[in-house]
């Protein structure tokens, strides 16, 4: 019994040392500046969302260089490996005093963004909703094919779709709908502008493009989200912020000294 | 510090002051202070509307010249004039400028349509070839011909737009006042014969009404032409609390007695031009002054701060101090007391960059950033603070070199950056909030800064490793530690700065991030410099590769900044950079060349 436990000891340690791996780190990091550059000339043939889904929503990728095709591990993958990585290496290199502690906050919080970056990848759900003046609807479609996504468990109604221009200019200043959710027999007025969107029952709409119809009046373009894990990535950013200006302070610091 | 020192530095603050000032001089002794004066009343400081904002007459011009002929000033017959010269000129004398090459295209096979000689072609040579270039703008298979007739149509039409913003040509009028009193005569005229007919109950006489008709078709003609140009208009008429143009002014039945006597004397100012009678204009201008400043929303104050910028153009005078800086911190190496004479240059220049800034913001009243343009302009002006601080404080003529280097550079690029819009315009509806605009913005730009200034610093280490013999590992270690400790701050900002705009984009839009292309670069610059930083914190590499790296990561931030703007999709791009290839391609082949010196190995050194 105990010379087995000792042998899957061993063998768990030097698992921990390939994981804890400072090459890895380095790789990982490295190689996440080549994939994303890739991609980003992908975008140029396939699309912003495409290429994104291709490249890094995918744990391997078929990457067209120049008509070369070469298999490469995609963000899924990186992903997963960063995540045992910072584990890892935290556990590996633990250090406490402020510099440790600011360290160990910023990495798990790095942990915690790209974790709520993979929750939120099969969680929240997106489409849009377009309205007439005056029309009522619960109908999401998705925003590039229009198929249905989902139904509101509520309608909304487009009251009145403003558009303001900067004065004697065509460049847009501001534009707003008011709606009313109705559910039941409760209605709720709101009002959702550019930077300041409309929150009702998990759901947020936000404004995102209008048209004219051409039988009169004004089609508002809204986008309606529902994400349950909505706040985990503002959490994690504010945490590795605070994490990194103490690591990074306390190093200053301790170098005056 | 000796006298000699003493001595020199009192020469080098002498020539900055020099260099400050001499555009003021220069504007003084040689230029037309009816048109450019700096600071009194001109006719290049009068309130126009352009794009949603009040700005004065010199900064429109500029934006319609630059959108017609690439530059901020105009070549007629061998001599320079401004940008307020040519829209008075236009407006007054159309026939005399339609003659001339002021329109520009870079296109061989247009240039050889239109028979020019070089890249100038007039308005009169596209009217003649109208039907050849429409046909070739609006053909199916659109290439790069096609695309130079879609510009010099545009520039035509942008140049035949200011051509009536300031007076209204009336066709078969010997002047600007005659057309107007024949058009108000005209109107009355027709108003008699409608009022007569109806009281008499009789048929109209139409031959009383054919002058103001004629004349009315013509204002409606215009008025449809101005609704139909591709970009901003300039209005010039105050009426009913906003400003418009003459021809509008001209339309409204209910136009108040200011807007015209606004008209009226733009058109008598015009005659004025035609009479080369400058007096005259004189006595016009302090009335229309009167008249325009009372109207809504105008600043005098702010109209003319921007009027004296224009002139001024501090950052021309920035470039030249930066580069004496930069010159004078390369001569420090080989005697010491020259970066002293270095600082004073850099400090004027910076001093002169800041006060530019801070003037931007307050004419516009939003954060440093707000454009491209902006975003250039604040980082080399950040950068050239911080390294003057750190010469002051530290002596650290590396930063010192590097800050005046990015002040060069970024002059360099605000300066040259083709045409595209105001650069202080507007914002568009979604990035119309100023928190976010400056929490997100600048700090990314603070980041960008800084991993500049060390990217240089660490290149500038590299390189003069290959000249130096002796403590060769000890200045490497030396400069590591100090780039280390600035890639933390750095990657402090980049973060923050990038992540604050998933939270903007996830207010706004309801998603925290879409790697779109400009979010892509910043997430670039943010891995590399954590990658760069772990390779020295977990001892990856040795200090030589750890500044190799630091150096290509200007590469990076170049990529970001820069080479997403050139790839011209998504959200984020503000204005295709033509040509721009060539100069980020330039920068990268330096910046990489630079990666082999750390190659170079010391007999005696340590540090391997």
């Amino acid at each position: 019994m105990w010379p087995c436990l000792s042998s899957m000891y061993k063998v768990f340690k030097s698992i921990a040392k390939v994981c804890a791996s400072p090459i890895l780190t380095v790789f990982l990091l490295f190689y996440s500046v080549g994939l994303i550059f890739i991609a980003t000339i992908a975008q140029l043939d396939m699309g912003v969302e495409l290429a994104a889904e291709k490249y890094f929503e995918s744990f391997f990728v078929l990457a067209n260089l120049g008509g070369i095709k070469i298999p490469l591990m995609g963000g899924a993958s990186i992903g997963v490996l960063f995540v045992v990585n910072v584990i890892f290496s935290m556990f590996a290199r633990l250090t406490f005093g402020a510099s440790g502690v600011g360290n160990s906050i910023m990495h798990f919080a790095l942990v915690l963004l790209v974790l709520s970056g993979g929750l939120q990848f099969f969680m929240r759900e997106e489409g849009r909703v377009v309205l007439r003046e005056g029309a009522t609807t619960n109908i999401v479609s998705d925003t590039d094919s229009g198929a249905l996504v989902s139904k509101l468990p509520f309608s909304i109604r487009l009251l009145k779709f403003t558009r303001e221009n900067w004065p004697g200019s065509k460049i847009p200043k501001s534009y707003s709908s008011r709606v009313v959710f109705i559910s039941g027999n409760s209605s709720t007025e709101a009002l959702i502008e550019m930077n300041s969107p409309a929150s009702y029952m998990g759901w947020s709409f936000y404004q995102m493009s209008y048209s004219e119809d051409p039988r009169g009046g004004n089609i508002s373009v809204l986008s309606a989200v529902k994400n349950p894990a909505r706040l985990l990535p503002w959490l994690s950013v504010a945490a590795a912020f605070v994490g990194m200006l103490m690591a990074f302070t306390a190093r200053a610091w301790r170098r005056r000294l | 510090m000796t006298k000699k020192n003493s001595a020199l530095i009192f020469a080098a603050v002498a020539v900055a002051a020099v260099v400050a000032f001499a555009p003021l001089v220069l504007n003084a002794l040689f230029s037309n202070q009816l048109y450019n004066g700096v600071w009194g009343k001109s006719l290049g400081s009068l309130p126009v509307l352009r794009g949603g904002r009040m700005m004065p007459m010199s900064s429109a011009a500029a934006d319609a010249l630059r959108a017609t002929g690439g530059r901020a000033t105009a070549k007629v017959g061998g001599a320079k004039i401004s940008a307020t010269q040519w829209i008075w000129g236009i407006n007054a004398d159309f026939h005399k400028y339609a003659n001339l090459p002021l329109l520009r295209t870079d296109n061989r096979q247009l240039q050889k349509l239109l028979g020019a000689e070089g890249r100038y072609v007039s308005y009169y040579a596209v009217e003649k070839n109208y039907e050849a270039i429409y046909k070739a703008a609006t053909s199916k298979n659109q290439d790069v011909y096609s695309r130079a007739c879609i510009d010099i149509l545009n520039a035509a039409q942008v140049m035949g737009a200011a051509a009536q913003a300031l007076c209204v040509a009336f066709p078969d009028e010997s002047s600007f006042v005659g057309g107007l009193e024949s058009w108000r005569k005209n109107v009355l005229v027709a108003e008699k014969e409608f009022a007569e007919s109806e009281a008499k109950k009789r048929k109209i006489d139409h031959s009383k009404l054919i002058s103001a008709s004629a004349m009315l078709n013509y204002l409606r003609a215009q008025a449809a032409f101005e609704a139909d140009v591709g970009i901003e208009i300039i209005n010039t008429v105050p009426l009913g609390g906003s400003f418009q143009t003459p021809v509008a002014a001209l339309l409204k039945r209910s136009a108040d007695g200011k807007s015209a006597a606004v008209v009226d004397a733009y058109a008598k100012i015009a005659d004025c031009i035609v009479k080369g009678d400058d007096a005259a204009i004189k006595a016009q201008i302090d009335s229309l002054y009167k008249d325009v400043s009372a109207a809504k929303g105008v600043d005098m104050f702010k109209i003319r701060l921007e009027n004296a910028i224009n002139i001024i153009d501090p950052f021309f005078c920035g470039l030249v101090l930066y580069a004496l800086a930069l010159l004078f911190m390369v001569l420090s190496n080989f005697k010491e007391n020259m970066g002293w004479v270095g600082a004073v240059f850099l400090g004027a220049a910076a001093l002169l960059h800041v006060l530019a800034i801070c003037a931007r913001v307050y004419i516009q009243m939003r954060p440093p950033v707000t454009n491209f343009y902006s975003s250039v302009v604040f980082t080399g002006g950040l950068a050239a603070v911080l390294a003057f601080a750190a010469y002051a404080k530290k002596g650290s003529v590396l930063i010192a070199g590097a800050g005046a280097l990015l002040g060069v550079l970024s002059l360099l690029v605000a300066v040259n950056l083709p045409y595209s819009g105001d650069t202080m315009g507007m914002m568009r509806a979604v990035l119309n909030s100023n928190f976010w605009l400056s929490a997100h913005v600048m700090t990314i730009m603070v980041g960008y800064c800084g991993l500049f200034l060390t990217g240089f610093a660490a290149s500038f280490r590299l390189v003069a490793n290959a000249f130096s013999k002796s403590n060769f590992g000890f200045l490497t270690t030396r400069t590591a530690n100090v780039v280390y400790l600035s890639l933390c701050a750095c990657l402090l900002f980049t973060f923050t700065g990038t992540m604050l705009g998933g939270i903007w984009a996830d207010m706004s839009w309801g998603r925290f991030w879409g790697w779109d292309p400009k979010e892509n670069g910043a997430l670039m610059v943010v891995l590399w410099t954590a990658g760069v930083i772990h390779c020295r914190a977990l001892r990856v590499c040795n200090d030589r590769i750890f500044l190799a790296l630091t150096a290509l990561g200007n590469v990076v931030v170049a990529w970001a900044w820069f080479g997403v703007n050139l790839l011209g999709v998504g959200l984020h791009s503000y204005g295709f950079i033509n040509g721009g290839w060539l100069w980020l391609g330039i920068f990268i082949f330096l910046q990489i060349m630079v990666a082999p010196f750390a190659l170079l190995v010391y007999k005696g050194d340590n540090n391997i």
